[in-house]
């Protein structure tokens, strides 16, 4: 097939912004393709190559393609600049100065379908040291057999600058009209699109095994499957209503949503956004290995930046410092993470997702060993409003986001945002300005880096009322190595055998320590919690208060007592305090 | 030893190397008992050499199996330009993968270089029937390219039974060159049907000065608006030089 049959009807394309005309010409295109090539054809149409997932980009940079267009044009890379700056866009500019190029080439030829996308796949795929030049001569070589218009649409395919507004679903519409002549059976192409995050692949089946093959698509491990999304609510009450009395809640971690494909010793990792994502996490790939039973599997998760000594899980810019594509070891080691399962979609040979949540979160507990750094989602099943702000509260406490509330019968659906699984977000966002001086009363072994000293401190604050010391926070970021020597040292002579009679935990530390050295610390909020006993049924009957996100300052107090110490009477004050400057924000935005 | 040969003189590489390094980056010779060959186009398929050495026309020559050797032309000219008029030039390959390059005239010098991959496809040659053939000396031909080129940036190339005419144009004037047969510059003439086409003089002209190193006739042939072929000699031993350049579309 001829790439000037593809290049009109782009034009075509450019001429219209109706979306009906857009899905019938894209239609019209794949009507004429040779079923072998409709692939090639869907991802070019998208401005691709290949499916995201595989990562392959071809990202020339107009400047480079410049050099392109030089040499084939006769042009001055002067008069193409200048050009440039009329157009704004090297495709045009291509097109313009190729109007007259003159010279003709000794094996001219019209430029097929398959030379393109093979031409282009190999700019994309050429790198390393000196690869311009290669991927700058391969480009040339297409140049010089291509027509004016030929050039505009496939410069601007190398600079991923080809926007013809062709979205997923213009050609899933396409294709239904296409092969089965009506866009009704859409919602069946649609799903095998939903498990394999690939159109071309989903087209290429369509076009040579026709619509009965495309129902029984079945889940390919090494491709993504399209995450099932959330819609969202903002109180418990209504959730309950949709959910029809009965919900199963689950932390909603502040971390990056990724599926883990694994076929024997294979793994893949997506992002939510189906890009391959695996070389970012070998970390993943070896916890996966340890800790899933199965030989194949697709699993999703949650990962999480954790501060490797308390277990507590860290906003979610800690782990934005895992992005790179370079020093991924360093990077593996300074920041930790933790993978959350919350799903399972296939296992053994069986697609899962058919299965209602209950089973299949039944079947995820079955194959995760869960330690340190490998968890299955802290849930709960809610039948009343409380339960659901009271797991609200802890999952705050612990660093998250919010809730994801699911119905127990669900089950699913790639690719869809459904009330089936709903968002449920914290009304209020805290904020503290004062630093806090809390009291040490524990202490918990370290580990990595810290092994032989303390990892993480409980920390308390001060009730004079009852003359006892309530936990407020565990704390474990923020020491120097020196900070953690001197503490170590200090605390030596305080520690006592068992929990002191005047502290009131639910926690267990590895050690307890005489309640008398402050420090100072600083958190992002004050929080109601399940876990912390600081100000317990003050607010809410079975919490207490808690510091999220608690860092050490730097400061050992020795010139405070425990009586001069943040009590538990100001905690309430700041919390108090920030609750009510956010319904004062929200006030003044409702 | 892999692969040597040799020759007494350096002409015929410099002639080699100053066409390549015209058109293309790297070169790949191909190397076999026979003797070495080469064939390569420029990135915008616009001309092409295809080379034709055989073993006799070396002083040495061995090669006991079929070999390619790729290299950064750059870095063969470099070499090549270090011979001396009289210097004999041996080119080897051992099994490391590197081409060793001796120029020896009683002072012997010695360098290596490194092998690249290739990152061409094999060319194919253009399939061509010429109506026009013609025998030029070597310094005619490149006077009348640059007699040319004092008006334009391409030439028309026109040819009948009875003469040959190098026109050009351009914004500032015309110009020509006529050889009419029975000059002796003009060694054959040999017109099936009228030609005329037109060609970028900076291909002609570069190649044309490269073949003045090693040769005094040169032949060409071309039909109208289709590629020309120019042919020459690489020495009086033999070996074969064809250049190919594609036409440009004449102007309206």
């Amino acid at each position: 097939m001829l790439y000037s049959e593809v290049a009109a009807t782009y034009e075509a394309m450019e001429a219209t912004t109706k979306r009906l005309e857009l899905t019938q010409l894209l239609a019209d295109l794949i009507v004429k393709t040779p079923n072998e090539l409709v692939d090639k054809v869907i991802y070019l149409t998208q401005g691709k190559i290949h499916p995201d997932f595989m990562g392959i980009e071809i990202g020339l940079a107009d400047r480079s393609v410049m050099r392109a267009i030089a040499f084939t044009s006769g042009h001055s890379l002067k008069e193409i600049e200048k050009k440039y700056y009329h157009f704004g866009d090297i495709g045009s500019v291509a097109e313009d100065l190729l109007q007259n190029k003159g010279q003709i080439t000794l094996f001219s030829e019209q430029l097929t379908i398959e030379r393109v996308h093979d031409v282009l796949d190999r700019i994309a795929k050429a790198s390393g040291l000196g690869s311009l030049g290669l991927r700058l001569r391969l480009l040339n070589r297409l140049l010089a057999d291509a027509s004016p218009k030929e050039a505009k649409y496939i410069l601007r395919t190398a600079t991923g600058k080809l926007r013809l507004g062709i979205a997923d679903y213009t050609v899933l519409d396409a294709l239904a009209l296409a092969f089965t002549n009506d866009k009704g059976n859409r919602p069946k192409i649609e799903r095998a699109y939903n498990l394999s995050g690939d159109l071309g692949l989903v087209a290429n089946n369509l076009a040579l095994n026709g619509l009965k093959k495309i129902e029984k698509f079945h889940i390919k491990l090494g491709h993504p499957i399209r995450p099932m999304l959330a819609e969202r609510l903002d109180s418990g009450k209504a959730i309950l209503e949709k959910m029809g009395g009965t919900a199963a809640l689950e932390y909603k971690l502040d971390g990056e949503r990724v599926q883990i494909s694994c076929d024997s010793h294979k793994f893949w990792i997506f992002s939510r956004r189906l890009e391959n994502i695996t070389s970012q996490y070998p970390d993943l790939v070896e916890l996966s290995k340890s800790n899933l039973k199965g030989k194949e599997y697709v699993v999703e998760g949650e990962v999480v930046a954790i501060d490797i000594n308390t277990g507590a899980y860290l906003p979610f810019q800690e782990l934005m410092h895992r992005r790179r594509k370079h020093g991924v070891e360093k990077a593996v080691n300074d920041y930790p993470v933790s993978i959350n399962f919350f799903d399972i979609l296939f296992l053994n040979g069986k697609d899962l997702t058919g299965l209602p949540y209950q089973k299949r979160r039944n079947i995820l507990v079955d194959i995760v060993k869960d330690d340190a750094r490998v968890n299955i989602v802290p849930s709960k099943v809610a039948t009343t409003v409380e339960e659901i702000e009271e797991f609200m509260a802890s999952a705050i406490t612990d660093g998250c986001e919010g809730l994801v509330v699911k119905d127990q019968k669900s089950v699913y659906r790639a690719g869809a945002r459904e009330f089936a699984w709903i968002k449920l977000k914290r009304e209020y966002n805290g904020e503290i300005t004062d630093s806090l001086d809390l009291i040490v009363v524990g202490a918990f072994h370290g580990r990595g880096r810290r092994k032989g000293k303390y990892g993480a401190f409980l920390l308390a604050s001060y009730d004079p009322v009852n003359n006892d010391f309530r936990t407020v926070c565990k704390v474990g970021t923020g020491f120097s190595d020196e900070n953690l020597i001197k503490f170590f040292n200090i605390l030596i002579p305080i520690k006592i055998p068992n929990k002191p009679n005047n502290v009131v935990s639910k926690i267990d530390a590895d050690v307890w320590f005489n309640p008398q050295v402050v420090i100072e610390v600083m958190g992002s909020e004050i929080t109601l919690s399940s876990v912390h006993t600081v100000a317990m049924d003050t607010v809410r009957k079975g919490n207490g208060l808690a510091l999220r996100f608690p860092k050490f300052m730097g400061r050992i107090r020795s010139d405070k007592g425990v009586s001069d110490s943040t009590s538990n009477t100001e905690l309430l004050k700041m919390y108090k305090r920030q609750k009510k400057l956010i319904s004062k924000h929200s006030d003044n935005t409702h | 030893m892999v692969f040597l040969a040799k020759t007494s003189s350096p002409n015929e590489w410099k002639v080699v190397v100053n066409t390549i390094s015209a058109l293309v980056e790297e070169a790949s010779f191909e190397a076999t008992s026979e003797g070495l060959t080469f064939r390569a186009m420029d990135p915008s398929h616009v001309a092409l050499v295809d080379l034709d050495w055989p073993n006799l026309a070396f002083d040495k020559y061995d090669c006991d199996k079929q070999l390619k050797l790729t290299v950064r032309v750059e870095d063969l000219v470099k070499l090549i330009r270090r011979a001396d008029g009289k210097d004999s030039v041996e080119i080897s390959m051992n099994e490391d993968e590197t081409l060793l390059l001796k120029l020896a005239n009683g002072y012997k010098r010695q360098f290596q270089i490194h092998l690249i991959e290739s990152t061409y496809d094999a060319t194919p040659v253009p399939k061509l029937a010429f109506n026009t053939k013609v025998e030029i000396t070597e310094p005619t031909f490149e006077k009348m390219l640059n007699d040319i080129s004092a008006v334009s940036d391409h030439i028309i190339i026109s040819a009948d039974e009875k003469k040959l005419i190098f026109s050009g144009k351009s914004d500032s004037g015309t110009g020509s060159a006529t050889l009419e047969k029975g000059n002796q510059e003009l060694l054959q003439l040999n017109v099936k049907e009228e030609s005329k086409a037109t060609y970028s003089i900076d291909y002609l002209l570069n190649i044309t000065k490269a073949a003045g190193k090693s040769t005094d006739v040169l032949t060409f042939e071309y039909s109208s608006k289709m590629p020309l072929r120019l042919t020459f000699k690489l020495s009086e031993k033999g070996g074969r030089m064809c250049f190919y350049l594609a036409p440009r579309i004449e102007e309206k």
